[in-house]
């Protein structure tokens, strides 16, 4: 068993401690007040530090509410499941980013004309490539992850669901850029 | 006066056009990327968009614009540095990114490190009051603020707060800073009462027409559209204006076939009214002004000068 | 032009704006067509178990700009969608509590506790029925409210509050959305506190981006969109693969529901019920006009005093209330739809959104522009015209158009929403997850947008772990910019007085509530806590 309100208590105490006496005072250009043109006005680090001040009340004042009887139980079996979860979302946004542009490479490596990614972005199909790749894996990734196993019938529908993204966001839309054509 | 301007700039226009023969070739090498540094929705952005929709139309180009606001444009700017220099890559923002941000050394930028490319047109800055207080003239709020408790103004933009308070301490007064957010959060602390007095962009036009906002002094080089008997600063002593043009800009060493050609169809597009950008500029503005080529780099070159000296006159 | 000509103005840009397309010669309004559209899909969507209202909002938002554009014809179509959803979303959420015992949206928690059991005795539409009836009446009611109230919020705060008492109580309402949301006043400020802490990276009026680390990736700040799609949606979604991963999939075969008997609303019941939904549309409103108090409690409070009252006058041989009262169907729906018109009134008159629906219409118009929701909308000039203002009454005109769908079409929709519940969560979760992602790249076109939205979604999945609730923090994140503007601007206007927040009485009044409702927070969670 897990006490939950501790950890989180001190955690917000230490995180707020940090941002008061390193973060704040390293990282911002004026201090809590500044002098321009003769008048005092309010620095860029006063709000942070009001907000890391507040977060420094919080953790404090949960540290010292009374517990309730049943703590939640929290057990490290789900946060595993959940990472396993996010590294297929993480895995998925690689793929969404690099597919287009290394499909390309190897396009090249058979013969195509040489070229970047940036000037074809918006041609097809190298526009769909990293999305349409992506999308699939996100979504057959997640479902089969918490299933325990992989159907036919759920690739079909991540097929499915992406390619009506496409058509429903890109098709229409002349402005919108999917992923990751925005970033060239 | 700004027609006789926007004339002599199509003048500058054309010109362009004639020594730049290579711009006459150039295609752009693939989709580009046009950068706002303003945020989306209002009219700076409105602008820049429908601009965008003109190249688009004219050319048969595919232009993606992208809202990159923050710092007054520096965020822009920052974000063009890396970006390739084949002319697919350029934004639109306030010269004022260029000379007063980049004064001070703590963007790590000089006006050298992004190539200018065209003004689009200048914006009518004016000293504005509530027309309620009663004020008429420059002298009328100086006298109030001199009689009364310390008079509340507005500034949008460092350049301008430091222009203000210069122009506060030739009149020999008084007066509380504050930074408010955009034109709109001007003019709404100025209708609620907030505020007392402020310098604003062109977003009072509409005001000033319908007689609620009146114009006291002219932040530009010239005198106002709606107000031309208001003084300039220079009359009031201060040997600073407010010339804030929207402009194009690319990264450093762009294509110069490129810039060439951009500065070309852009400004052919602002000066012409019968665009949609064009009409929008006339109602906002007064039409559209666009300088390009070295008459651009000179006024950025001197302002940049200009506004070392302003940074440290105001901190005096 | 006159209060009078504003009011006209407002159903004249709904009704002879834009047209979307002409059914026999006759314009239909654009507007009025995205109100409709935003009904049905809210329905569905509330329908769904595991989406929610303000997820679509918050999905469909950045399309819908990128569709309309940025610009002020684009407001009324985008928000008559977004408030179609809310309203929509409210009444589908009953469907699948009163016909399966699973609440599509939490705020039908409370309407499985009689709906099912009334489904059980065959009596599913009548129970539909009630719920429809109920849930629309609130809602209506609770417009009202908003139309009456909202001008004159506005009005009282731009005559009386100047920039130290608006920061006071950009204070107030933080303090009080900490100490009320979650249980829990510590957890609370926690949430509050990243939020502040969230926005202020990357702003600040120095050339030097604060708390970037000098890393350019940080130094535009998280974009509003990133933020709160990433802690609403994707921390939603990833704690409800949590879930799903605990038990098996639960809608695969479900009974057939047979109904059997008279499922007729008669006039006597309608009057039956009639108390109870006038007295839950009140608690509703008024908690749907506090901040941060959402339509959760609402439905709670109203079930309550639903089952209060119904102790006292239960009719002879009436089912109580948990075995299949139609008066508590009654009380639960009119009081979570009562809340769904005056959350409006905050937003609308201080600029201030209380829950995750109303932060969605901050965000439309924060991001299309023309339009600044705060008290300065309401200024009934008489020489130019306030656009805003015009705005405010074609916005009303759009919701009385959605309670009008909703009494309508709004009961047959709501059978026809059975089908989604059978929609199966694993596969339908991460299409919205690439739904969302999608949206977020959409408004803000980089791979960096999609990290941070993902960061914000962990972060959110944490704190729904820890049951620290998160929207303080997207509220907190919404306001706090206006927060430090306003108190830059306070401070600078009172010519740099440290005490600024003491400056008048209405100011000291703002703060002193403030500390008051965390200390009665913490009390209550104190007394609370030795009770349990």
């Amino acid at each position: 068993m897990y006490r939950l309100n501790i950890y989180i208590g001190s955690g917000a105490v230490l995180l707020a401690l940090v941002g008061l006496f390193l973060w704040v005072p390293q990282d911002t250009g004026t201090g809590l007040i500044v002098r321009v043109r003769r008048q005092v006005s309010i620095g860029d680090a006063l709000a942070p530090t009001i907000a890391f001040t507040l977060l420094a009340i919080g953790g404090a004042l949960l540290l010292i509410e009374p517990r309730k009887r049943f703590d939640n139980e929290v057990t490290l079996a789900p946060f595993l499941h959940t990472g396993a979860i996010v590294s297929v979302i993480i895995l998925s946004l690689f793929t969404m980013r690099y597919a287009g542009p290394g499909a390309l490479l190897v396009a090249e490596g058979f013969g195509a004309a040489e070229t970047e990614y940036r000037l074809v972005r918006e041609t097809f199909p190298w526009k769909y490539i990293g999305y349409f790749f992506g999308g699939v894996t996100m979504i057959v990734g997640m479902a089969s992850l918490s299933a325990g196993c992989l159907r036919a019938r759920t690739v079909i529908i991540a097929v499915a669901a992406t390619l009506i993204l496409i058509m429903l966001v890109d098709v229409p839309f002349d402005d919108l850029l999917l992923p990751p054509n925005g970033d060239y | 006066m700004k027609k006789l301007l926007a004339i002599g700039a199509i003048a500058l226009g054309y010109s362009i056009a004639a020594t730049a023969s290579l711009a006459e070739d150039w295609t752009p090498p693939g989709p580009i990327t046009m950068h706002i540094a303003f945020p989306p929705g209002g009219g700076s952005d409105s602008q820049a968009r429908l601009i965008a929709e003109e190249l688009e139309n004219r050319f048969g180009w595919t232009i993606t614009p992208q809202n990159t606001p923050g710092k007054a444009g520096l965020i822009m700017a920052k974000e063009m540095q890396d970006a390739p220099t084949d002319g697919t890559v350029f934004g639109i923002g306030i010269s004022e990114a260029l000379d007063y941000g980049m004064a001070d050394g703590t963007a790590g930028m000089t006006p050298d490190d992004v190539t200018p490319i065209v003004t689009t047109t200048l914006a009518e800055v004016a000293f504005v009051v509530p027309a309620s207080k009663g004020w008429e003239t420059f002298d009328d709020f100086v006298e109030a603020a001199k009689s009364g408790e310390t008079l509340r103004v507005g500034a949008i933009t460092p350049k301008i707060a430091d222009v203000t308070y210069l122009l506060g301490k030739a009149a020999g007064i008084d007066m509380n800073i504050t930074m408010v957010q955009g034109g709109s959060g001007m003019i709404n602390a100025l209708y609620a009462g907030d505020l007392d007095a402020g310098f604003v962009a062109g977003a009072h036009s509409k005001g000033v027409k319908a007689g609620e906002l009146v114009e006291l002094v002219s932040g530009m080089s010239r005198p106002l559209n709606l107000t031309p008997d208001a003084p300039l600063l220079a009359d009031l002593g201060v040997p600073y204006n407010l010339d804030i043009y929207f402009m194009y800009f690319g990264p450093k060493d762009m294509d110069s076939a490129a810039q060439a050609q951009l500065a070309q169809s852009i400004s052919e597009i602002v000066l012409d009214e019968t665009t949609k950008a064009g009409a929008l500029l006339q109602a906002n503005f007064g039409g559209g002004e666009a300088i390009s080529g070295e008459a651009l780099q000179t006024f950025i070159d001197d302002s940049f000068v200009s506004a070392k000296e302003l940074m440290q006159a105001a901190s005096e | 032009m006159q209060p009078l000509d504003y009011v006209v103005a407002g159903m004249q840009a709904v009704i002879f704006g834009p047209a979307a397309f002409e059914l026999l010669g006759v314009p239909i309004p654009l507007t009025l067509v995205m109100v409709f559209a935003g009904v049905v899909t809210g329905i569905l969507v509330g329908a769904t178990p595991g989406l929610a209202g303000p997820m679509a909002m918050a999905i469909s938002l950045p399309i819908l700009i990128s569709f309309f554009g940025y610009n002020v014809e684009a407001l009324l179509p985008v928000l008559g969608f977004l408030i179609g959803i809310m309203k929509g979303a409210t009444l589908g959420g009953a469907v699948p509590a009163i016909l399966f015992n699973t609440p599509g949206t939490p705020d039908a928690y409370m309407t499985t506790l009689d709906g099912y059991p009334l489904t059980q005795k065959g009596q599913s539409r009548k129970a539909l029925k009630v719920a429809h009836l109920s849930s629309v009446s609130g809602d209506t009611f609770s417009d009202i409210a908003l139309f009456v109230c909202a001008p004159f919020v506005a009005l009282m705060v731009e005559r009386h509050l100047d920039f130290p008492e608006k920061t006071a109580l950009l204070i107030l309402s933080l303090s009080f959305i900490a100490a009320v949301i979650g249980g829990s006043p510590a957890k609370g400020l926690i949430s509050v506190a990243m939020g502040l802490i969230a926005v202020f990276i990357g702003g600040g009026e120095d050339f030097y981006p604060r708390l970037s680390l000098g890393t350019d990736a940080l130094a535009g700040g998280f974009s509003i969109m990133t933020a709160i799609l990433g802690v609403l949606i994707v921390g939603a979604v990833l704690k409800e693969y949590e879930d799903l991963w605990h038990k098996s999939n639960l809608f695969g075969a479900r009974e057939r529901i047979i109904d059997h008997g008279d499922q007729r609303l008669t006039r006597a019941e309608i009057l039956r019920i009639a108390p109870y939904v006038g007295q839950s549309s009140l608690v509703g409103t008024i908690i749907g006009a506090l901040p941060g108090i959402g339509t959760t409690l609402a439905a709670a409070l109203g079930y309550q005093l639903g089952r209060a009252r119904y102790a006292r006058r239960r009719p002879e041989g009436a089912p109580a209330f948990g075995e299949g009262a139609i008066e508590g169907v009654a009380a639960t729906e009119a009081a979570n739809s009562s809340v769904s018109g005056s959350n409006l009134i905050p937003v609308l008159g201080l600029g201030i959104p209380g829950n995750a629906a109303a932060v969605f219409i901050i965000l439309a118009t924060d991001s299309i522009g023309g339009f600044t929701p705060g008290p300065s909308v309401f200024r009934f000039s008489e020489s130019v015209v306030n656009t805003e203002l015009v705005l405010v009454f074609g916005l009303f005109t759009a919701m009385l158009f959605a309670n009008f769908v909703n009494w309508t079409f709004g009961g047959a929709f709501m059978r026809a929403a059975t089908v989604m519940v059978r929609v199966p969560k694993r596969t339908l979760l991460p299409v919205v997850l690439l739904l969302t992602f999608t949206a977020v790249y959409a408004q803000e076109p980089s791979m960096e947008s999609l990290w941070f939205t993902l960061g914000f979604g962990i972060l959110g999945y944490l704190m729904r772990k820890v049951d620290m609730s998160p929207l303080p923090f997207v509220i907190a994140f919404v306001l706090g910019g206006s927060l430090e503007n306003s108190a830059r601007q306070a401070f600078s206007a009172t010519g740099g007085d440290p005490y600024f927040l003491f400056s008048s009485w209405i100011a000291i009044f703002f703060l002193a509530g403030s500390v008051v409702t965390v200390v009665l927070g913490l009390r209550q969670k104190r007394s609370g806590s030795t009770q349990a």
